[in-house]
């Protein structure tokens, strides 16, 4: 895991997000590219009359502001690992401009999305559309609370298919020296291969990783509380699942599980669609 | 990259896939696991189901000798290295192998042969398990010998996650090439491009990999022909692309460049979805 790429948008959360990735980037002996990536700041005009100049002039400013915000945050870094940073133009989406560079990188951090946020600078759909455009994996803060670790205690929760695998396999890096790592699968048991069968305890131990392996049979209702909620129990940092959506009509729709936890995280999430 | 599943299915191919999974295991240090997949042959058996009781011990026997044939080609490399075999049984090949897959980096498939008078799977197979499981596939021609593999690759790029994924699967092999064309046939512009070509130098750079960088104008003629034609023009020994399909109803709809590569490669190639 090579190079961590870290959302910027200004605001009282960029501090702790590059903090984090940067205690990460120093596990990994990755690097860190910062990119700052927010969009028109509608909000500034409610209110306004029509003076289009005037409004154009307003929204520069507010950008402006919202960008030096960024880059002080941004020079507050320490200097451990190598630093680079970048930007998305006012006039880009900032979900383009953020999926263009998240295709080079091994891993993507956001902030996840505070509906009650009185200055959000993204749109609310915005890590969401990064997942699932990019398909790249993507480390999502929560917006509340103080996680200033990851990786030390992981539940990573396991269905038999592609986002998930991707998942798994994206956070192998931090599970190798994790202290304690919790797989849960889902469903009942497949049938049996005959012979030298492939199977999740093989796969993590030849990749270097130490977990207890779980089975939950039933069907819980809602798998996206119930892994919550699992990871409360196991006093978890990190939480790794597959991201699940499917596109409908130029929007993405997400799966339920996702939906609830990008919803209701309370302990940073790796995902991967 | 710690293990690479092989598909034997007691065809004569099963024993070109084993040699060229043993040499890449050999040279990487992998786990190499050679998994039995095969559908007892209903459609092709001469009495079908008008027998009853008759078509069972001729099917049986076909899927045992298919069954011996591949243990045979399995066993062929085990001087070289240690090989692990797996047997599906009786179940559905595809949702079978997946399920295997799944825990495994790459997987080594066979291009389908329409000219084979059995079929051991059916003639989507190879996109099948690559699009459900969303794991690296090296799929190795249906004729021909195989020589070396990665010596001399053609790298097709079109920025989107599937091309990533393939391109990151490669890298181990990349890194041994003695010369990586990555091209590209589409339109673009300009500045996006110089932006583009900048992080794919650094990202290939980040992980020791030096690449001819090319793009091609988009033209009338299918790119999955340009593909061919240009790996031919290269005398490249392996094409590493993004694998691409949607589900539909009962199958995949695949991507008309994935197809038609498919269809018509002599040469291995890397593919992933």
């Amino acid at each position: 895991m090579k190079s961590l790429l870290v959302h910027l948008e200004g605001g009282p959360r960029c501090a702790a997000r590059l903090a984090l990735a940067e205690q990460l980037a120093s596990r990994l002996q990755g690097r860190i590219l910062a990119l700052f990536a927010a969009g028109p700041p509608l909000f500034a005009l409610a209110g306004m009359s029509g003076d289009e100049a005037g409004s154009a002039q307003l929204l520069h400013e507010v950008h402006a502001g919202w960008r030096s915000e960024a880059v002080h945050a941004f020079e507050a870094t320490g200097r451990d690992v190598p630093t680079a940073w970048a930007e998305v133009g006012i006039a880009e989406s900032p979900v383009a401009g953020m999926v263009a560079q998240a295709m080079y990188a091994d891993l993507v951090v956001l902030g996840q999305h505070d509906p009650d946020d009185a200055d959000p600078r993204v749109p609310a759909d915005f890590v969401t559309d990064v997942l699932l455009d990019s398909g790249r994996p993507a480390l999502v803060l929560p917006h509340a609370g103080r996680h200033g670790r990851a990786g030390r205690r992981v539940l990573v929760a396991w269905k038999p298919n592609a986002p998930s695998a991707r998942a798994l396999s994206a956070a192998l890096p931090l599970l190798r020296d994790a202290e304690r790592v919790t797989v849960v699968e889902w469903g009942t048991r497949p049938p049996a291969c005959r012979g030298a069968a492939l199977d999740l305890e093989l796969y993590l131990r030849l990749h270097g990783v130490q977990a207890t392996l779980e089975r939950e049979e039933r069907d819980p209702g809602d798998v996206g509380e119930r892994l919550l909620s699992r990871a409360a129990d196991l006093d978890a940092d990190l939480l790794v699942m597959g991201c699940y959506g499917h596109s409908r009509a130029r929007e993405w729709v997400l799966g339920g599980a996702t939906r609830t936890v990008l919803r209701s995280m309370t302990l940073p999430v790796l995902l991967c669609h | 990259m710690r293990s690479v599943l092989v598909h034997v299915d007691g065809g004569a191919r099963s024993a070109v896939r084993m040699r060229v999974a043993a040499r890449l295991a050999h040279e990487e240090g992998l786990q190499l696991t050679a998994l039995f997949a095969a559908a007892p042959p209903l459609v092709d058996a001469p009495f079908g189901y008008s027998a009853g009781g008759m078509a069972t011990p001729l099917l049986e026997s076909v899927y045992r000798r298919w069954r011996d044939a591949a243990f045979d080609a399995a066993e062929s490399v085990s001087r070289t290295v240690p090989v692990a075999w797996a047997d599906l049984g009786p179940e559905a090949p595809v949702a079978g192998f997946v399920r295997q897959a799944l825990h495994a980096d790459l997987l080594v498939l066979g291009q389908h042969d329409p000219g084979e008078p059995q079929h051991a799977v059916p003639a989507g197979f190879v996109p099948a398990v690559l699009l459900a499981s969303g794991r690296p596939g090296l799929v190795l021609p249906r004729a021909g010998p195989v020589g070396t593999v990665g010596r001399r690759v053609l790298v097709a790029w079109n920025r989107s996650p599937p091309a990533l994924r393939a391109l990151s699967a490669a890298l181990p092999l990349l890194r041994h090439a003695e010369h990586v064309a990555i091209e590209e046939w589409a339109a673009h512009d300009d500045a996006a491009d110089a932006d583009a070509r900048e992080s794919l130098d650094a990202y290939l750079g980040a992980h020791g990999v030096t690449a001819a960088y090319r793009r091609h104008a988009a033209g009338r003629r299918p790119v999955g022909e340009r593909l061919l034609a240009r790996a031919g023009e290269l005398e490249a020994d392996l094409l590493v692309m993004g694998c691409y399909g949607r589900p539909r109803s009962l199958e995949w709809m695949l991507g008309g460049a994935t197809r038609t590569v498919l269809g018509r490669m002599a040469l291995p190639v890397l593919m992933c979805h």
